[in-house]
């Protein structure tokens, strides 16, 4: 029940004090932590750091020539508006800056961090893993001050452990360009200037060679269009790319020269590609003039596009999926979501089987929409799932019915797995039949009593195990009926058909790669209060 | 222990004097020193004025009412008699400041002349004439006019202000005390006003007690409640000495020499009781566990200012998680280690 606008007001009210309160608490908690290691907070007095943020020096042993030795960074500690929810940036600064911001001298003392892969784009440090954040481990101001001070021992003893960082990107300023930049494989093409064609959706995408153009009159200059893009391969990298003289580093300074030359007569893009640790990617970056004639990268956005990047979204057991087929008969709401799902998730080729067609009522439930109504459901879920995702495997929709058990046999041997989704009980009966009797492998699923429960059962079940009893379903409440259906209409719930294809589509997979470990069934009450067998 | 940093730092803007207060502080002592530079008979004393008093150390707190033009007088001869001098002063003064309807903007006072300056918000100027002065030890100071009435030979105190300012600056700007002398100076002149009120003695004597106690080596940080807790209970104990037991309170600037502090007996017990009390309560509170209980007796021990629009209010605020009356108010707490994410990191969406 919706409560009354003057009393979510109230409560928004009170939500917000309560969230006001948890911020300057963890702001109060860090301030005592960052005063108790003799930080200061930026203020007029401090040069360069009026911000929201600390100053203080972070003191730490390291390994010399002479043995350990006692080492001092002067950093800042800004403190983000979103804090304790993201992590204060800890920036350190030079041995000049620090003299100058703290009025000490620190002499040989003094430790100047590395500009290497642990410090982010604005050369802030990189202290914590951008998977580890659901402790908020910077909330205690000591434990960020630590995790900054062993930030520069290990840097200062060279990151012997080190692990690859492919997101080159972080470490420059984002192009202005808003166009994302996709890319297939780029073997061979080093050294090749190439053209980025756009296509819609702010896509650009690499087509073949880049020409040059003619311009001025007499003198013919020979300039690159716009569109050009020069593929630079650079092998390993033993650093990230901030800059012209790290991308010059990189490819070398007979390349380095060519791609400016290039730059003075138009190119604009250059494609990075690179190892680290032995993994490849690429770097998209945007070539502009600097001043005093140098020149700033930017990062563009850019995207691998091919079969592998998707089929590393789509499971552990894609490979092995690409070789199975799978006939799914009935195409309703349950068959359409299991349909998309193991198309999602690498099965080599989809049998999509049904009569009907898709009417505007099935658009609540069903994985198509109204631009599909009219349509034969079996035809329409396979070319949009085509269409969707056009280098997953093959889907084929059959308009005809199934009639008897030799066409439900014809199914059961001619594919891996039949999946049931007609919750029509003479065809349930008829596959049901044909798969005990051996002709191959069934999965019937089903949302039962309007969404109360869903079920999948596998027949023939495994060895030594026996299907699962009936279902204990509550009282059928007043049927609901529409115009033209001779039948009742289900009142299931959309969620309640995805939590059943999900099972459908778990078991399915299963039965594809180890069927051993599926079960006979399973049945699971979707309600709140009921429980699950 | 609750360090309450950002209250504390909040209590310092509090009680730092306002952005007019330091605008026009500079210019009234200006503009007296100029009228003095400008009469024959104090030129020829070898008139030389500098600016002295806690604005010039900054340890000053709001309201600032008076800024001090120290009237150096290089050449001034040793017969001539501090009344001699202060009424030469006055005369100066009274033509440059003359009454204005009918309110006298020139006081004479027993060792200066006091300057009003209606324009600037009631600011005044204490006009202090001194004379060169080599102490015992050797120490090239100054005299100023004695308080008693009668002129005599005693009739000059000696004083080292240059001196005082000079100190000032080295203990804020020793590594050990990082800034936080003349911070915590503040802090303690508040407390005096606030527990004593307009009572003598004044800030200058808290903050000369408080020197004497930082050069102790007993006061110590990292965090503003510490630099205040442990300066509360050394500067009680210098106070305590000068004033309970007796000894009276040396003159950092004058070696053998000890600080006229202004003020009768009980008064002066009064204060070195208050700060050793003071101090008791700012230890407890910096035992606590309770953020809000430390926080009401910090905010109870400094009292209030004037704020910025003029009102009375607190100089402490109590933290954003915390009432009035120093309980907790409650609100979720996030701290490092919190499963603030129930499902854990391993997870995809």
């Amino acid at each position: 029940m919706t409560a009354p606008t003057e009393d979510r007001g109230t409560v928004a009210a009170e939500a917000f004090e309560h969230l006001r309160l948890t911020r300057a608490d963890a702001l109060d908690t860090l301030a005592d932590a960052l005063a108790r290691a003799g930080f200061w907070r930026c203020e007029d007095a401090l040069p360069n750091c009026d911000g929201p943020g600390w100053r203080g020096a972070l003191t730490f042993t390291a390994d010399g020539d002479t043995g350990p030795r006692q080492l001092v960074t002067v950093v800042d500690v800004v403190v983000p508006e979103e804090y304790p929810f993201r992590s204060p940036k800890v920036q350190p600064g030079g041995r000049v800056w620090a003299e100058v911001a703290t009025g000490k001298a620190f002499g040989d003392q003094y430790y100047e961090p590395s500009r290497g892969w642990h410090r982010d784009g604005d050369l802030a440090l990189c202290l914590f893993d951008e998977a580890d954040h659901t402790q908020l481990p910077w909330a205690d101001g000591a434990a960020l001050l630590e995790q900054a001070t062993a930030w520069l021992a290990a840097d200062a003893a060279g990151w012997a452990d080190d692990a690859p960082a492919l997101d080159l990107e972080r470490y420059l300023e984002p192009a202005a360009e808003e166009r994302v930049l996709l890319y297939g494989p780029l073997d061979s093409l080093d050294g090749t200037v190439l053209r980025c064609q756009a296509h819609r959706n702010s896509v650009l995408r690499l087509a073949g060679p880049a020409a040059h153009h003619r311009s001025g009159r007499r003198s013919g200059t020979r300039r690159w269009g716009p569109d050009a893009i020069w593929i630079a391969a650079t092998g390993e990298l033993s650093g990230p790319i901030r800059n012209w003289d790290d991308l010059r580093a990189a490819v070398g300074p007979d390349r380095a020269s060519a791609i400016d030359r290039a730059r003075r007569v138009g190119l604009q893009r250059v494609l990075l590609t690179y190892t680290r640790r032995g993994v490849s990617a690429a770097l998209a970056l945007q070539l502009m003039p600097g001043p005093d004639n140098t020149v700033q990268l930017r990062a563009l956005q850019s995207a691998p596009d091919d079969a592998a990047t998707r089929a590393i979204r789509a499971g552990l057991g894609a490979r092995a999926l690409a070789q199975r087929q799978v006939a799914i008969l009935g195409v309703g709401a349950i068959g359409s979501a299991v349909a998309d799902l193991l198309h999602r998730s690498g099965v080599g080729h989809l049998y999509l089987v049904d009569t009907d067609r898709l009417l505007p009522g099935n658009t609540t439930r069903h994985l198509l929409g109204e631009a599909a109504v009219g349509l034969p459901k079996a035809r329409a879920v396979a070319d949009s799932l085509t269409a969707a995702r056009p280098m997953h495997g093959q889907v084929t929709g059959h308009v005809a019915p199934l009639r008897t058990v030799a066409d439900a046999a014809d199914f059961l041997i001619a594919c891996d797995v039949v999946i049931d989704a007609t919750a029509d009980s003479t065809a349930t009966a008829i596959l049901t039949t044909a798969a005990a009797a051996g002709a191959g492998q069934l999965l019937s699923v089903a949302v039962l009593a309007d969404g109360y429960a869903v079920r999948v059962d596998r027949t023939p079940p495994p060895a030594g195990q026996k299907p699962l009893p009936p279902p204990q379903l509550p009282a059928i409440s007043g049927p609901v009926y529409e115009a033209g259906c001779g039948s009742p209409v289900s009142t299931t719930p959309p969620w309640a058909v995805w939590e059943a294809a999900a099972i459908a589509a778990r078991h399915t997979i299963g039965l594809l790669t180890d069927p051993s470990e599926v079960p006979a069934g399973e049945e699971r009450v979707v309600v709140f209060g009921g429980g699950s067998r | 222990m609750p360090e309450l940093t950002t209250q504390f730092e909040a209590a310092l803007s509090n009680i730092e004097p306002t952005t007019a207060d330091k605008d026009n502080a500079p210019k009234a002592h200006a503009e007296v020193s100029a009228a003095l530079a400008a009469d024959r008979t104090i030129a020829d004393w070898g008139f030389e004025p500098i600016l002295i008093g806690s604005y010039k150390r900054r340890v000053g707190i709001r309201r600032m009412k008076d800024v001090d033009v120290f009237g150096r007088l290089t050449a001034l001869d040793d017969d001539v008699l501090p009344g001699t001098v202060l009424a030469q002063f006055e005369g100066v003064l009274r033509k440059a400041f003359p009454t204005v309807d009918g309110d006298v903007r020139v006081h004479r006072q027993a060792r200066s002349l006091q300057v009003s300056f209606p324009e600037y918000d009631g600011l005044y100027v204490d006009a202090v004439p001194a004379r060169p002065w080599t102490s015992p030890y050797g120490v090239e100071a100054w005299q100023l006019p004695k308080r008693e009435e009668k002129d005599h030979q005693q009739g000059w105190q000696a004083t080292n202000p240059d001196r005082l300012t000079e100190l000032t600056n080295e203990l804020n700007d020793a590594d050990h005390f990082d800034k936080h002398y003349v911070r915590t100076v503040k802090l303690l002149r508040q407390t005096r006003r606030s527990l004593l009120k307009n009572r003598k003695p004044g800030g200058l004597t808290v903050e000369i007690a408080a020197l004497h106690a930082f050069n102790t080596g007993l006061v110590t940080g990292p965090t503003h409640a510490d630099y205040y807790a442990t300066a509360l209970r050394q500067t009680g104990n210098v106070l305590y000495n000068a004033f309970i037991l007796g000894c009276g309170l040396d003159d950092p600037t004058l070696p053998g020499e000890k600080v006229v502090v202004r003020g009768a007996d009980a008064d002066k017990t009064a204060l070195a009781t208050a700060f050793l009390d003071a101090a008791e309560q700012a230890e407890e509170a910096l035992r606590s566990t309770d953020k809000c209980a430390a926080a009401k007796a910090f905010r109870d021990l400094l009292g209030k200012a004037v704020d910025d629009v003029g009102d009375t209010d607190f100089v402490f605020p109590m933290p954003a998680t915390c009432n009035a009356d120093g309980t907790a108010k409650r609100f979720t707490q996030v701290a490092a280690g919190d499963r603030t994410v129930p499902a854990g990191n391993r997870r995809f969406g």
